[in-house]
C-alpha cells in the first residue's frame, strides 16, 4: 500500500493510484474517461444527482483496487444457488468468470471482457463519475450474447461475488449483454459480499437489444453486508424490442442505481419496475431515465418503496420524450411508505417533453399505511402487526406481479414476504383452479 | 342469553358528543333492527362498538358475551365472535379474497386454540359459502373489493360474514346502494346463516330491506339515544309516518 495512502481522501486515490491500475486500451472512449477522472472530483453534494449523498464517507477507507479471481477458503457456491429457480448458473468472482462453478447453457457465447470490447453506448450526458471510473479503470467483466432467434428456457442467474476477504476492497465489474434478433431471454443478477473487509463494488452494464427480442433483467440486491453498491446499466433498444428491468433492493449501507433505456427505433417497449425496502440507516438510491428518441414506444415505469427506521430512500425518475417521438405512451409511478418518523423519502419525477402528439402521466405518493385498510383488517381479526406486515407485503407484491416468469416472481414473493415478516401461506391461483374439480 | 348489553353509552368524534346515552340489548337467537335519519349517530354505534379509534367513549358500558367490549382491541372483538358489514368497505389492492379470508379464519382458530385450516378444507368452505352468496369462485384470487362495484363490495361483505361465522353481526346500512337482486342475494344470505345462537343488528335507513329479513324488534335512533322500541310494525309506521312522527310523540 502507498505509505500516503490513510491521509488521502477518495479523489486523490483514484487519480493518483487507481488510476495507475487502468488499463492500456487503444480505446478512445476508455481514454476519455481516464480524463474525465484526471479533471474531476468525486461529486459533492452540491451536485443535483447526488446531493442526498454524502460520498466523503468514501474517504475514511483504503480501498485497494482488488482483481483476485481465486476462490476465497470457506467459500461455499452452493449457498449462493437459488434453488426455487430453475437456471443456468454462472459465478463471476470480483468480475471474474469461474467456468467451473458456472453451467452455460448452449446457444449463448459466454466470455470475460478484453480490453478493446465493444463498448461506449453511455451518453456523456448520462454518465457519472463512478460510471466514467468505471470505464477507466474496469479490468474485468462479462459478456454474453443471446445467439438470434434463440428463446432460453431457463433464466441465466449471474451471481457477484465481492471477495474482500483480505483487504478493504474496490471492485469494477462490466458487463455487456448482447440479445441477438428474435431472442429473448431472462438474466437474474444477484451481488454477494465475502469476506469481513468493506467493500465498494463499481459495476456497469450494457446492454444491446437487437430488433424483436425481448430482455428480462432481474437485480437482486439483497446482502445487507456489501457496504457501498453503485451500479449503473445501459440499455439500448432497437425496434420491436421489450427491456424489463426489475430492481429489488434490501442492502447495506448505500446502493446507488442508474438506469437508462434509450429508445433507438420505433415499436419499443421499456418497462422499469422497482421494489426498494430500507432500514437501519441505510440509503437506497435509484435514478432512472428513459429517452424516448423514437416515436410510438411505451414505456412504464412503477416504483415502491418502504423505509422503516431511520433509512432513506430516493427516486429520481426522468422521462425524456424528444421531438420526433411522437405517439409516445409514457407512464410513471413511485409510491413509497413512511413506516418511521425517521426515515425520508426525495422523490422526484422529471418530464421532459419536446413532442405534442403524446401520452405521459406520473405520479409520485409517500406516507404511511393507510388506516381504513388496517382497521378493516383488524375488524376481521387480524392482528395489528399482522395486518401491517400484510399491507406492506401487498404494497411491493402489486409491483412483482407485473413479471412474467413465475419461480422469479414466487422467490421475490418470498424474499419479500421474509423481510417483512409475513410468515402466510399465499395462495396461489393454481390451488383455485383444482378445487372446481372437487 | 344475552350478547350484548349496552348501557348509557356515550361517544364523542373530535370532542363532539354523538351518542348521549344509549341503551341496548341483544340477545341470541334475535334480529334487531336500527333505523333513524341521516346523522343520528348510527353508524357511530357501529364504529364505537367495532373500536374504531377516531371515536372515544366518554361513559357508559358494553357487555359482549359478559366481557368488557370497550376493553378489546377491534381484533380480539372479532375473534371473540362480533362482525361488522362495513358501510363503506375498503379496497385492499395486491391482498387477495382468499389470502384475506384465510388469514382472518386462522387468526379467530387459533384464538379459539385451534390448528390451522387445512388449505383444501378452508377452499371447500369457501366455495359453499360462496354459493350462498352467489358468488364466482373467480372472485377468490381477485384483491379485496378492488374494482368491485358498490353491490360487489356489500356481497363481498356477506360473504365474509359467512366464513367468520360471528355470533352478533351488525349490518351498517349494508342495503344502500343495491340493486333489488343484490338485496335479495343479501338477505337471503342472511335469512340463511341465522340461528337460534346468533344474533344481527341491522342499521338502515330505509324500510325496504326489512321486508327481506324481518326484525323481532326495532330501534328509532335519534340524536345519539333511542327513543322508540318496538315490534317490526314500528318499521311500517316509520316508512309511512316519517321520523319525525316519533320525534314530536315521544319528546
Amino acid at each position: 500500500m502507498d505509505k500516503n495512502m490513510e491521509t488521502m481522501n477518495f479523489t486523490d486515490k483514484v487519480k493518483q493510484i487507481y488510476l495507475q491500475n487502468g488499463v492500456n486500451s487503444d480505446s478512445k472512449y476508455r481514454l476519455d474517461a481516464r480524463n474525465y477522472i484526471e479533471n474531476n472530483n468525486l461529486p459533492t453534494a452540491k451536485h443535483e444527482n447526488w446531493k442526498y449523498i454524502n460520498l466523503a464517507i468514501l474517504n475514511k477507507y483504503n480501498f485497494e483496487i482488488n482483481n483476485k479471481y481465486s476462490l476465497p477458503d470457506g467459500f461455499l457456491a452452493d449457498n449462493y444457488i437459488v434453488k426455487d429457480i430453475e437456471s443456468y448458473n454462472i459465478f463471476i468472482i470480483n468480475g471474474i468468470i469461474n467456468y467451473e462453478l458456472s453451467n452455460i447453457p448452449r446457444d449463448i457465447i459466454l466470455n470475460y471482457i478484453d480490453n478493446n470490447a465493444n463498448i461506449g453506448s453511455i451518453d456523456d450526458d448520462r454518465q457519472t463519475y463512478f460510471s466514467q471510473l468505471n470505464t477507466a479503470i474496469f479490468l474485468n467483466g462479462i459478456f454474453i450474447e443471446i445467439n438470434k432467434n434463440i428463446h432460453l428456457d431457463k433464466p441465466i442467474h449471474i451471481i457477484h461475488i465481492l471477495d474482500c476477504s483480505e483487504n478493504e476492497s474496490f471492485i469494477n465489474t462490466r458487463r455487456i449483454f448482447k440479445y441477438g434478433a428474435n431472442s429473448e431471454a431472462t438474466i437474474i443478477e444477484s451481488f454477494f459480499k465475502f469476506g469481513e473487509n468493506k467493500v465498494l463494488y463499481n459495476s456497469v452494464a450494457e446492454i444491446f437489444i437487437e430488433e424483436n427480442s425481448n430482455c428480462h433483467h432481474i437485480k437482486i440486491q439483497q446482502d445487507k453486508k456489501i457496504d457501498f453498491l453503485i451500479d449503473f446499466v445501459q440499455a439500448n433498444q432497437q425496434k420491436y424490442s421489450n427491456y424489463v428491468n426489475f430492481t429489488f433492493t434490501d442492502a447495506g449501507k448505500f446502493v446507488r442505481n442508474n438506469l437508462n433505456s434509450k429508445l433507438n427505433d420505433e415499436n419499443i417497449e421499456t418497462h422499469f419496475l422497482g421494489v426498494f425496502i430500507g432500514d437501519n440507516n441505510n440509503l437506497i438510491d435509484n435514478h432512472t431515465f428513459v429517452d424516448h428518441a423514437n416515436p410510438n414506444c411505451f414505456s412504464n415505469e412503477n416504483y415502491r418503496g418502504i423505509l422503516f427506521d431511520s433509512s432513506t430512500g430516493i427516486f429520481n425518475g426522468k422521462i425524456l420524450v424528444r421531438p420526433d417521438a411522437q405517439k409516445t405512451n409514457a407512464y410513471q409511478s413511485n409510491k413509497n411508505i413512511l413506516a418511521s418518523k425517521d426515515a425520508t423519502i426525495n422523490t422526484k419525477p422529471e418530464l421532459e417533453i419536446y413532442a405534442d402528439d403524446v401520452k405521459c402521466s406520473h405520479g409520485a405518493t409517500s406516507g404511511a399505511l393507510d388506516k381504513s385498510s388496517l382497521f378493516y383488517l383488524r375488524a376481521r381479526g387480524i392482528d395489528e402487526k399482522r395486518a401491517e406486515s400484510l399491507l406492506m407485503n401487498a404494497f411491493v407484491a402489486e409491483v412483482i406481479e407485473e413479471l412474467k416468469n413465475q419461480q422469479v416472481k414466487d422467490y421475490l414473493f418470498k424474499i419479500t414476504r421474509n423481510k417483512l415478516n409475513e410468515d402466510m401461506h399465499f395462495i396461489v391461483d393454481d390451488d383455485i383452479v383444482n378445487i372446481n374439480n372437487i | 342469553m344475552s350478547l350484548l348489553k349496552i348501557t348509557n353509552l356515550k361517544a364523542n368524534i373530535n370532542d363532539k358528543e354523538i351518542l348521549h346515552g344509549l341503551d341496548l340489548e341483544v340477545n341470541q337467537g334475535e334480529i334487531h333492527a336500527i333505523m333513524g335519519p341521516n346523522g343520528s349517530g348510527k353508524s357511530t354505534l357501529a364504529s364505537v362498538l367495532t373500536g374504531r379509534e377516531d371515536y372515544e367513549v366518554t361513559d357508559g358500558k358494553v357487555d359482549f358475551l359478559n366481557k368488557n367490549l370497550l376493553e378489546m382491541s377491534p381484533e380480539d372483538r372479532a375473534k371473540e365472535g362480533l362482525f361488522l358489514a362495513f358501510q363503506y368497505p375498503v379496497e385492499i389492492p395486491g391482498v387477495s379474497n382468499a389470502n384475506f379470508l384465510k388469514a382472518a379464519v386462522n387468526e379467530k382458530r387459533k384464538y379459539q386454540g385451534l390448528d390451522p385450516i387445512d388449505a383444501i378444507d378452508f377452499l371447500k368452505m369457501m366455495r359453499e359459502k360462496a354459493k350462498l352468496i352467489e358468488i364466482d369462485p373467480s372472485f377468490f384470487s381477485r384483491s379485496v373489493n378492488q374494482g368491485f362495484s358498490g353491490g360487489e363490495k356489500k356481497r363481498n361483505e356477506i360473504f365474509q360474514m359467512a366464513m367468520l361465522e360471528p355470533k352478533l353481526a351488525i349490518l351498517d346500512e349494508t342495503d344502500s346502494g343495491l340493486d333489488i337482486d343484490a338485496l335479495r342475494i343479501v338477505s337471503n344470505g342472511v335469512n340463511q346463516l341465522k340461528t337460534k345462537d346468533n344474533a344481527f343488528i341491522i342499521i338502515t335507513h330505509y324500510q325496504r330491506l326489512l321486508n327481506y329479513i324481518v326484525p323481532d324488534f326495532v330501534h328509532v335512533l335519534s340524536n345519539g339515544k333511542i327513543i322508540k322500541s318496538g315490534g317490526k310494525e314500528l318499521a311500517l309506521e316509520l316508512e309511512e309516518k316519517g321520523y319525525d312522527w316519533v320525534k314530536d310523540g315521544t319528546i
